[in-house]
């Protein structure tokens, strides 16, 4: 089912010796799409990544654009894009030497016209003289962006682009990063470890677990089905409940669960603030930014966090699940 | 797409046909291989090969005489003995004091220390003629410390093997002394380990590696020494080195020359398996340096010691020898003199058979052939040493390559001088009455520091910097020219340095190959020490003089063109 237009993978498989980083990976992208590639550390989103640009040889699948096989089309000449996570500017050349680095074929002032276009663009009007090692970390990763934007890529990979930041620049960057991509109309992969950054940068997300990729859709979609234990695990649903526990803490009996689990959201549990739900210890109380973090034993020993506008002073506490923050997911067996 | 930002694809992204052929690309690579591999096979493999062959018979066909005579005689021991004593106590006495020089000038910070770097180095460029009369000046009769009666004995030339040797070991220990990361030492600090045992068990392990490949490199220096021991050692003392030279052209017995060359052969092989050994060792622990440098500000009472020794071997072991060159050149019995100098536009009463400054063109214009020679092939070699394959096999083909190209560090001088002369003085190749064997065997001797200097700065780009330009649409071309080229251009500076200071300085194979009638610099200094008379010395002292200011020169501006990288040197 190769889509006419777009990129296509089939059976993506990478090797490192023994070890199978990426296996048998299926994914197609549509023209101006962005894709977030979730997954934790060793995960093997960036071989993926790596293996689709040509940077790492493939054991087997192949990688189509429009239909087209590019397995055999060198790294240079497939108009395949990479953001390195730590930028990679060519420590020789400025800002602007940078980003014409692959129009260098255009006329001069073609070049000139789409360096200052693309700088623009990054919010670093000007900046073309400059030189890389005066740069801030954010400022080097938007030269970055612009560099592999200038040549028009037709599709764009980002490689962890922004892990090195601090975390306030990181979600703005964020939001540089997808209206810039959206503003040239850029096909993107987008990997990354951070599940914030990619619901917020990715028209669709894909969760890898261990080389495979175990849930593809829209970030709401796989918010609300992540469809596995380990996936709404990856996802920040801290506590996983069977059925019987789950009903202990006032599960809906309308919503019947057979065999499958309840995960549940950083707001699945809440307090009740009345006479309705269970009587839960109190454990720990931590002050966070606009809340109380509390940490509780459920009635089946496990423990758990809930948030509370402000401290509690009760050695007890009575809670209930939140269906709406909450996933029903089947269990891996 | 919108019209402004997104014209057309570039037609290299419509999968048209493979520009830059691939195949292209591997002939050049193997090219680039092979030129230099070829040079090696004909100017080192061959001549060296056929001195062993020559060891082990010749016309009568295979026999073990000529070796079995030269170890049967009392004098081959005796003289491997001496070559073993002053290599392994040279190379001592070099590390025990190079560790706190290096300390001091790479992992402290006080004004001057780039000024005390560059003159801590100056030494190890200095041709060894030179350094021989320095050292000759020093503790002769009438030197500043002959009172010592060490004149022609043991303690001088260990002296001046610490001379020549302690910049390698500094510069060697140090750079890797001065990127470790300080946290380490901190972590063990904090753990509740005292600054001594911090050392022991934190820094100690770190350096360890690169102590060892400096030693092993002195060593190699050590036990191949020819100028220090020529003009040091007098009667007394000659080395498997020496011994070569002397059954060569005094006593014209080449078997027995050709079975000493294979003993050295022996012992410096082992030397160099273990630098090898050691300095993969060294990589693998340079990658591991954190980013943060390992410097700290100077105090006395952490740096005081250090401190002392070095200034102590700086003042009595380097600056002394040079300044009593200088001063010593510059006198007679009256007082002072110019006279000396005046004398390099003569023949020297006829001691010469040309005037000094006719020898000192010779060696310019040997050292710039000399110097492109080295510069061209170790460019290649470091160019196909650094790539990356990825396959098993072409990996260990390119650790080949770079450990062959070591090897005329290890292969002595006088080796290599005494193989041209005995197989590219006839047919196939007669190269005897053309003057391009001295620049030649100069440059393979200086063709591994030319790849040592050259090939650290290219290994220092990060892989992803090609890719990145890759990705950007760069060919292998484009990709050599704008990410490689600029890194290239800052070691070639250091590179030529090296190799213009070494050709220039090159005293075993020239004094082999270098005409009656054409003589460098180091050959007139060497005979000229070698008549007595005050004149004779004299101009010996002012000749030196002349080679080491050219020589320093010429390292001064290798230096400013020097990267950060630094060399493995």
């Amino acid at each position: 089912m190769t889509r006419a237009a777009g990129l296509g993978v089939r059976g993506l498989t990478v090797r490192f010796g023994d070890t199978v980083a990426v296996d048998a990976v299926d994914l197609d992208l549509a023209p101006g799409e962005i894709l977030a590639l979730l997954g934790a550390s060793g995960s093997g989103k960036s071989s993926l990544l790596r293996g689709i640009a040509g940077l790492e040889p493939l054991a087997a699948g192949s990688v189509t654009w429009a239909g087209e096989e590019v397995r055999g089309i060198p790294v240079h000449e497939r108009g395949f894009g990479v953001m390195f996570q730590d930028g990679q500017l060519f420590p020789h050349r400025d800002v602007g030497g940078n980003v014409a680095y692959g129009v260098h074929r255009l006329p001069r002032a073609d070049r000139d016209r789409r360096v200052r276009e693309l700088l623009d663009l990054v919010g670093l009007a000007g900046y073309e003289k400059r030189a890389i090692t005066s740069l801030s970390g954010g400022q080097a990763q938007r030269v970055a962006l612009a560099r592999s934007l200038a040549p028009h890529p037709r599709l764009l990979l980002l490689d962890e682009p922004l892990s090195a930041l601090d975390r306030a620049l990181r979600e703005h960057l964020v939001g540089v990063l997808r209206s810039t991509l959206k503003a040239t109309e850029t096909t993107a992969i987008y990997v990354t470890h951070d599940q914030d950054e990619a619901f917020a940068v990715a028209d669709r997300v894909a969760v890898l677990i261990d080389g495979r990729i175990a849930r593809i859709g829209t970030p709401s979609d796989v918010w609300r089905s992540p469809a596995s234990p380990a996936v709404a695990t990856f996802l920040g649903y801290a506590t996983l409940l069977t059925p019987d526990q789950a009903r202990d803490l006032g599960w809906p009996l309308d919503r019947p669960l057979d065999g499958q689990v309840v995960a549940v959201g950083p707001d699945g549990l809440v307090p009740t603030g009345d006479a309705r739900g269970v009587a839960v210890p109190v454990l720990e109380q931590i002050d966070r930014r606009g809340y109380v973090a509390i940490r509780v034993t459920l009635p089946h020993g496990a423990a758990a966090w809930l948030k509370a506008p402000g401290r509690i002073e009760e050695p007890t506490l009575r809670v209930t699940l939140d269906p709406a923050h909450c996933a029903v997911v089947a269990t891996d067996a | 797409m919108t019209a402004d930002l997104a014209p057309p694809l570039p037609a290299t992204h419509r999968g048209r046909g493979r520009r830059g052929l691939p195949w292209v690309w591997r002939a050049g690579w193997t090219l680039a291989a092979a030129l230099p591999l070829a040079f090696l096979a004909i100017f080192f493999a061959w001549p060296v090969a056929a001195l062993v062959a020559r060891g082990f018979g010749g016309e009568t066909g295979a026999t073990f005489g000529a070796v079995a005579d030269v170890l049967g005689s009392a004098r081959t021991w005796r003289i491997l003995r001496t070559t073993l004593t002053l290599a392994v106590l040279g190379t001592a006495a070099s590390v025990a004091l190079g560790i706190p020089g290096a300390y001091l000038l790479y992992a402290v910070r006080f004004p001057g220390r780039s000024l005390a770097r560059a003159l801590v180095t100056v030494p190890f460029v200095l041709p060894t003629v030179v350094v021989g009369v320095a050292w000759v000046a020093v503790l002769g009769p009438s030197g500043p410390l002959a009172f010592l009666g060490w004149a022609e004995s043991l303690p001088a030339i260990i002296l001046a093997l610490v001379f020549f040797n302690y910049a390698v070991v500094v510069r060697t220990v140090g750079g890797l002394w001065g990127r470790l990361d300080p946290r380490a030492v901190q972590a063990a600090r904090t753990l509740g380990a005292s600054p001594a045992r911090a050392f022991r068990t934190v820094t100690l392990p770190a350096i360890m590696p690169a102590i060892a490949s400096a030693a092993a490199l002195v060593f190699l220096f050590c036990a191949s020494a020819f100028g220090i021991i020529m003009v040091m050692g007098g009667v007394h003392y000659s080395t498997v080195e020496t011994e070569i030279w002397y059954q060569t052209t005094q006593l014209l017995d080449l078997p027995a020359a050709a079975a000493l060359s294979i003993t050295q052969l022996v012992v410096v092989t082992l030397a160099l398996l273990v630098t090898s050994w050691t300095s993969s060792r060294h990589e693998r622990a340079l990658r591991l340096r954190g980013d943060a440098s390992g410097e700290h500000p100077w105090t006395w009472r952490r740096d005081g010691l250090a401190t002392v020794v070095t200034a102590a071997v700086g003042l009595a072991v380097l600056a002394l020898p040079m300044l009593t060159l200088v001063l010593r050149s510059l006198r007679n019995r009256e007082g002072w003199t110019v006279e000396h100098y005046r004398a390099l536009g003569t023949t020297v009463g006829r001691t010469l058979t040309v005037p000094v400054w006719v020898a000192l063109r010779n060696s310019l214009v040997v050292a710039a052939e000399a110097t492109l020679i080295a510069l061209a092939l170790g460019v290649l070699v470091s160019l196909v040493v650094s790539r990356r394959p990825r396959g098993a096999g072409a990996r260990r083909s390119l650790r080949v390559l770079d450990a062959l190209f070591m090897l005329p560090l290890g292969v002595s001088a006088v080796t290599v001088g005494f193989g041209f002369l005995i197989t590219l003085n006839r047919p196939p190749l007669d190269l005897r009455q053309s003057m391009i064997l001295i620049p030649i065997a100069q440059a393979i001797v200086a063709l591994p520091l030319v790849v040592r200097a050259i090939l650290p700065v290219l290994r220092a780009i990060d892989p992803r910097q090609r890719e990145a330009a890759a990705t950007l649409g760069a060919g292998t071309g484009r990709i050599l020219r704008t990410v490689d080229g600029p890194f290239l251009l800052r070691g070639i500076g250091l590179a030529a340095g090296f190799a213009m200071a070494t050709s220039l300085g090159e005293f075993g194979a020239t004094s082999f190959l270098a005409r009656p009638d054409r003589p460098t610099v180091p050959v007139v200094i060497f005979r000229l020490i070698g008549r007595p008379g005050e004149a004779n010395f004299g101009a010996a002292l002012a000749a030196s003089v002349l080679l080491a200011l050219l020589t320093a020169l010429v390292m001064l501006l290798a230096e400013r063109i020097r990267p950060a990288e630094a060399s493995e040197l």
